[in-house]
């Protein structure tokens, strides 16, 4: 049951997550609200291994939960489920493109989806930015704007936006640059 | 993770979010994201249509 309820669920992220492997991440976030099988901040940290593993994101992310809910029947179906949808719909997009290449509702279309996709994508950055740099629990509890923020965090994420800006070098040094700086300033206790 | 995803969002914004109506599109599905329990699929769906909505105007307009 479980494994037919993950390939179910990766079926869907798979169906609607436009836009390449960050896409999936707001559907993610849902899965993780709506089946418990991990956390916000799970989500997070496998974003992170995510980008620092080749392969796109969405797939990593698939092979990644499934495994942690069903072993390696589940990281086969999950990962299955997520690229089933795009296989099905791209075998049947490349029959009807050849005859609507130039359909202007297939154009019109994506007027509307690039931005939703984006507008998705953003969605999942606040959440990102809640898990990772607020402190809500915190701030409930003492109701003091010092204990809301993470200025460590804060600096450590603006510091490598900088560099990743300036410098254009691949993410993943970035990734294992803020790991060292995290291990070494002890930034998670 | 933060400073990666805002990466991405700004570099893919560029090739996204070109004139008005997909302006607008972007910051109605943001605010249907963040402050409704909306699924993300309807918005994608709700999106596809209203560009389709949009091109047919744009479309007889310039007719």
């Amino acid at each position: 049951m479980t494994l037919l309820r993950l390939f179910l669920e990766f079926f869907k992220v798979g169906l609607f997550a436009f836009g390449g492997g960050n896409a999936a991440i707001p559907f993610l976030y849902e899965l993780a609200k709506n089946t418990g099988w991990f956390s916000a901040l799970d989500l997070t940290n496998m974003i992170a291994v995510s980008e620092a593993t080749p392969g796109p994101v969405g797939v990593n992310m698939a092979s990644y939960v499934g495994y942690t809910v069903s072993g390696i029947p589940g990281l086969i179906i999950a990962t299955f489920g997520l690229v089933c949808p795009s296989v099905i719909i791209i075998l049947i997009i490349s029959y009807v493109l050849k005859r609507y290449r130039d359909n202007p509702l297939v154009e019109s279309a994506f007027i509307g989806l690039r931005p939703a996709s984006m507008a998705l994508i953003s969605s999942a950055f606040i959440s990102i930015v809640r898990v990772t740099l607020i402190n809500e629990e915190a701030y409930a509890a003492t109701k003091s704007l010092g204990d809301l923020f993470n200025p460590a965090l804060i600096i450590l994420a603006a510091v490598i936006f900088v560099l990743m800006r300036k410098l254009k070098l691949h993410p993943l040094i970035f990734i294992f640059a803020s790991a060292a700086v995290g291990i070494i300033f002890r930034l998670g206790e | 993770m933060v400073a990666l995803v805002l990466n991405s969002i700004i570099k893919l914004s560029k090739s996204a979010i070109k004139g008005k109506a997909s302006l607008i599109i972007y910051l109605v599905c943001l605010a249907l994201a963040v402050f409704t329990p909306l699924p993300a699929a309807v918005v994608v769906i709700a999106a596809g249509a209203a560009g389709v909505i949009i091109g047919r105007v744009s479309g007889r307009a310039r007719q």
